[in-house]
């Protein structure tokens, strides 16, 4: 009897250190992999842009797309009178298409799903469950134009203009 | 040597080959359980059909996407490119492109019906669970599949599409933003994200699609056909035998579609549309592939987390369907679940309808087409290609008729007590 007890005891052991070896295995070959297969590294957000006059320079109730960094933004010189540049973030807030400016209705649409904002992106129609994001905007002594997501980044630009 | 050449008649040709593989393969056990396989004889034998027809097209699919690998470069720069060069100077390209194109829509399709004729047969029943989980887990797969692919010529509706599907799994709580991250690899579409679309394409969910397939095969071989719930084996008029009455029903019906997809590959072609151009807003009336419209719409219409949870409650409904229906099991009739799975197939319908109508997007004029590829020379290759379909169907019905005849005769002779 006593051998017997001593088998089932040594065999739950082994068991259990089994089962241990196994899942410490199983984390080290997952770990790596969710990072690989994720491709997940620290890719920073671009920290500016600035933009020479010449390719912001819009005729009023114009507007253009340009890249920052990763992320599509949308420049737009609003109608007459109270023409402004809007800097917004182009990427639809409902499900990530970029958006587009329509000169013939002075709001932003998204074809994808039927989205509507406006000018300030701020919706108007649609699915978009948010307004669009805006830029923070600074316009150099030179006409230089600089966007930036955060303020303080645009600020720190400000300080270093050739940084 | 004439003499012995004269007497190799393809019946001793046979009989060598056989020989010659029993002497190293014990072939008894898989002729005798090749023997047994029937299945039944009732008003609705034509469902048994589908699950075989979808392994056709699996299996066309992997040839023509292996021939389109010849040509396609999957990278940001040139895939565009190469999938122009496919459809315009690679000979016979357009076709064999159409064919990937056309039978892609034709899989999913079949599976679908296929999908459904199981729901409402309730052929998932006990003990059939385990092969409705690994069918489930192919149509998901197929969906992937046609997922995949359609990002892989990088047009602009691919690029929108892929964005879009992409960015939906962003809305489960925790795990979302790791998902979109994994799927795109990293937190944008780009060329990054077709290299992985293409490994996935290619290698990955074949590759899982076929060790499904083996599990839903293998359970399917030991557990034989399923009859409608409901149906008593009384109602069933006989059982042919799988080798080779039902084969030939088979190789009529995969010959069917081979014909139709070549036919639609060539007077339909596929597009290669407008390269896309991340600095170009989405392209007004875009819209997805058939088989997703009835997302597309309700994604339109409900808040975003909304669409996402209900389709992901009634993924995992149907995938556990099986275990739910406590009626089915018992052989009795659910009412309940025909009604839940009437609604959303009514849901899917007039969704799809809705989106369906919805002024499209225009169409850019296509490409020069290829070289080899002349509308009046093409119709009398398809006419030359249905009068060959058609006489091998006719042949296939005639041997089809003379394996049942024999069937009866020896059942007859033999064994009379036989009812």
């Amino acid at each position: 009897m006593k051998v017997e007890e001593s088998y089932i005891v040594r065999r739950r052991f082994l068991s259990s250190m089994l089962a241990g070896g196994g899942a410490a295995l199983g984390t080290g070959v997952a770990v790596p992999l969710t990072y690989y297969a994720g491709n997940l590294r620290e890719e920073p957000p671009l920290a500016f842009l600035a933009i020479p006059k010449a390719e912001y320079d819009l005729a009023p109730g114009k507007a253009k797309l340009m890249m920052y960094g990763r992320i599509p933004a949308l420049l737009i010189r609003t109608p007459q009178p109270e023409s402004a540049l809007k800097v917004l973030v182009a990427i639809c807030t409902h499900l990530d298409c970029t958006v587009g400016y329509k000169e013939d209705e002075n709001r932003i649409f998204c074809a994808c799903h039927e989205g509507y904002y406006d000018v300030d992106g701020r919706v108007l129609a649609g699915p978009p469950p948010k307004p669009l994001r805006e830029f923070h905007q600074k316009e150099l002594a030179d006409g230089t134009l600089v966007i930036a997501l955060e303020k303080e980044n645009l600020e720190k630009t400000l300080e270093e203009p050739n940084a | 040597m004439k003499k012995r050449l004269k007497n190799l008649t393809p019946e001793i040709l046979r009989a060598r080959a056989a020989r010659w593989l029993q002497e190293r393969i014990d072939l008894g056990p898989l002729l005798a359980f090749a023997a047994k396989k029937t299945v039944p004889i009732h008003r609705q034998s034509w469902i048994y059909l589908l699950g075989g027809a979808a392994m056709f097209l699996f299996g066309l699919q992997v040839a023509s996407g292996s021939l389109l690998m010849l040509y396609y470069q999957p990278t940001e720069a040139s895939a565009y490119e190469s999938v122009g060069k496919i459809m315009t100077e690679v000979p016979y390209g357009w076709l064999i492109r159409g064919v990937h194109v056309w039978g892609a829509s034709a899989m999913v399709g079949i599976v679908c019906l296929h999908f459904l004729t199981v729901l409402f047969a309730r052929a998932y029943r006990k003990p059939r669970e385990l092969t409705w989980v690994a069918g489930f887990l192919m149509l998901l797969l197929v969906l992937g599949a046609g997922f995949s692919g359609y990002l892989l010529p990088w047009n602009e509706l691919s690029y929108y599409a892929t964005r879009v599907g992409t960015d939906i799994p962003g809305n489960i709580p925790g795990v979302g933003g790791f998902l979109v991250h994994f799927l795109r690899g990293g937190d944008q579409v780009t060329g990054e994200t077709m290299t992985r679309f293409y490994a996935a394409h290619v290698v990955i969910v074949p590759l899982a699609f076929g060790l499904a397939l083996a599990a839903h095969l293998g359970f399917i071989q030991m557990q034989g056909m399923s009859l409608p719930l409901g149906m008593t084996e009384e109602q069933v008029g006989d059982h042919q035998p799988f080798f080779t009455e039902f084969a030939l029903s088979d190789a009529c019906f995969w010959l069917l579609l081979f014909g139709l997809i070549v036919t639609l590959a060539v007077l339909l072609p596929a597009e290669v549309g407008v390269k896309a151009d991340p600095l170009k807003p989405a392209p007004q009336g875009i819209k997805p592939e058939w088989y997703f419209l009835f997302m597309f719409k309700t994604l339109k219409l409900v808040p975003e987390a909304v669409g996402v949870a209900f389709f992901a409650l009634v993924t995992l409904f149907l995938l556990v369907v099986p275990f739910l229906d406590r009626k089915a099991a018992q052989g009795k009739r659910s009412r309940g679940f025909s009604a839940v799975f009437l609604v959303l197939l009514a849901y899917a319908i007039v969704f799809e309808i809705l989106a369906w109508i919805e002024p499209g997007a225009a169409h850019p004029p296509q490409e020069p087409a290829a070289e080899s590829y002349r509308l009046s020379r093409s119709i009398v290759s398809l006419a030359l290609l249905w009068s060959v379909i058609g006489f091998l169907i006719y042949y296939l019905r005639q041997l089809r008729q003379e394996n049942t005849r024999i069937r009866k005769l020896y059942r007859g002779s033999c064994s009379p007590a036989d009812p």
